[in-house]
């Protein structure tokens, strides 16, 4: 049973790693715009802080590339390396609520996010951009 | 040449899944432990035994989070996983369910890991287990050659070494780690 359930799903592999594409790029759009233009959240971050601003700025540029799908896998190895960045300069270490040994752990440092988004695109830079990207529309020509 | 280089980051894509699943099951089994037994850090409130729906929450985290984790019956595990977050995002963060009215936006109710697990859930569903995985593993061991042991193939579809079980040259470091390409 598992192996045809299997069989069935894998047909829509492409089009699942490209949901999951979009969205992953839409959350790291939305932050960079956060960062930058106060919008949908507001950061209220001086413009030309480093280093906020200039990871909004980051996120700004290779969200929007993700989201569309042009050139997924570079923009997607930058991402990923600028999250990693992320956790160990800004989260790993720190401990807002006090509890012993919290800086560690991401739930307690506040750096899930990074993590989730780093692994995330780790993962797009070797599959690529799936069936709905403007990859995949170049490549067809 | 982006074509050739492309060809070859995907014949990993199995096992980066593989990877991926294992960061997000991982961190999907310390939130249920967290709620359930208090470890590694304690749930930011109380949560006794057979609380609704905070307790109930953990232990679904929990036994999908080691499932996932260790790759065993994958999608069935991640797709719960990703409905749970769902209902998360929609009750406890932006909730049209019920309770107070907070912000659309994920960056702005606190909702972010919430979505990105459910997407990333909802991948790992759609996109399988990968190669490091008890799934694959239970599916048959690829041997010398990505052939299934279960598997008789014959002709000039056979990769070198499969009928006379001598050991196949590999081809780099990593090369254990590549999809086959016959």
């Amino acid at each position: 049973m598992t192996q045809r359930l299997d069989a069935r799903i894998d047909r829509y592999q492409p089009a699942v790693l490209s949901v999951f594409r979009i969205f992953f790029g839409l959350l790291f759009l939305f932050e960079g715009l956060s960062k930058v233009f106060n919008w949908p959240a507001s950061y209220s971050i001086p413009t030309g802080t480093w280093p906020v601003w200039y990871a909004g700025i980051l996120e700004l540029i290779l969200g929007t590339l993700i989201t569309v799908g042009l050139f997924t896998r570079i923009a997607a190895f930058v991402a990923c390396g600028q999250m990693a960045v992320a956790y160990f300069t800004q989260h790993f270490g720190h401990n807002p609520n006090g509890a012993p040994g919290g800086g560690f752990w991401p739930v307690v440092n506040g750096g899930e996010l990074a993590v989730a988004l780093c692994f995330g695109f780790l993962l797009l830079v070797f599959t690529g951009g799936g069936a709905w990207a403007i990859d995949a529309i170049r490549g067809r020509r | 040449m982006a074509t050739n280089f492309d060809a070859r980051l995907a014949s990993y894509s199995p096992t980066l899944l593989s990877i991926f699943r294992i960061v997000f099951g991982l961190a999907y089994t310390i939130h249920g432990s967290q709620k359930l037994f208090g470890w590694p850090v304690a749930a930011p409130g109380p949560i006794a035994v057979g609380d609704w729906p905070m307790w109930w929450a953990g232990l679904i985290e929990f036994i999908a989070g080691l499932l996932i984790t260790a790759g065993l019956f994958t999608r069935i595990a991640a797709f719960i996983a990703s409905g749970e977050m769902a209902v998360a995002y929609l009750w406890m963060h932006w909730p049209p369910l019920e309770g107070p009215k907070g912000s659309f936006w994920p960056l702005a109710n606190n909702g972010e890991p919430a979505l990105l697990y459910c997407f990333g859930f909802l991948a790992i569903a759609g996109l399988g287990a990968g190669t490091l995985s008890v799934d694959a593993r239970r599916r048959g061991r690829i041997s010398a050659g990505g052939v299934a042991s279960n598997r008789i193939v014959t002709g000039t579809a056979a990769p070198d070494g499969y009928s006379t079980r001598q050991p196949v040259r590999r081809r780099g470091l990593l090369s254990r780690f590549r999809r086959p390409r016959y």
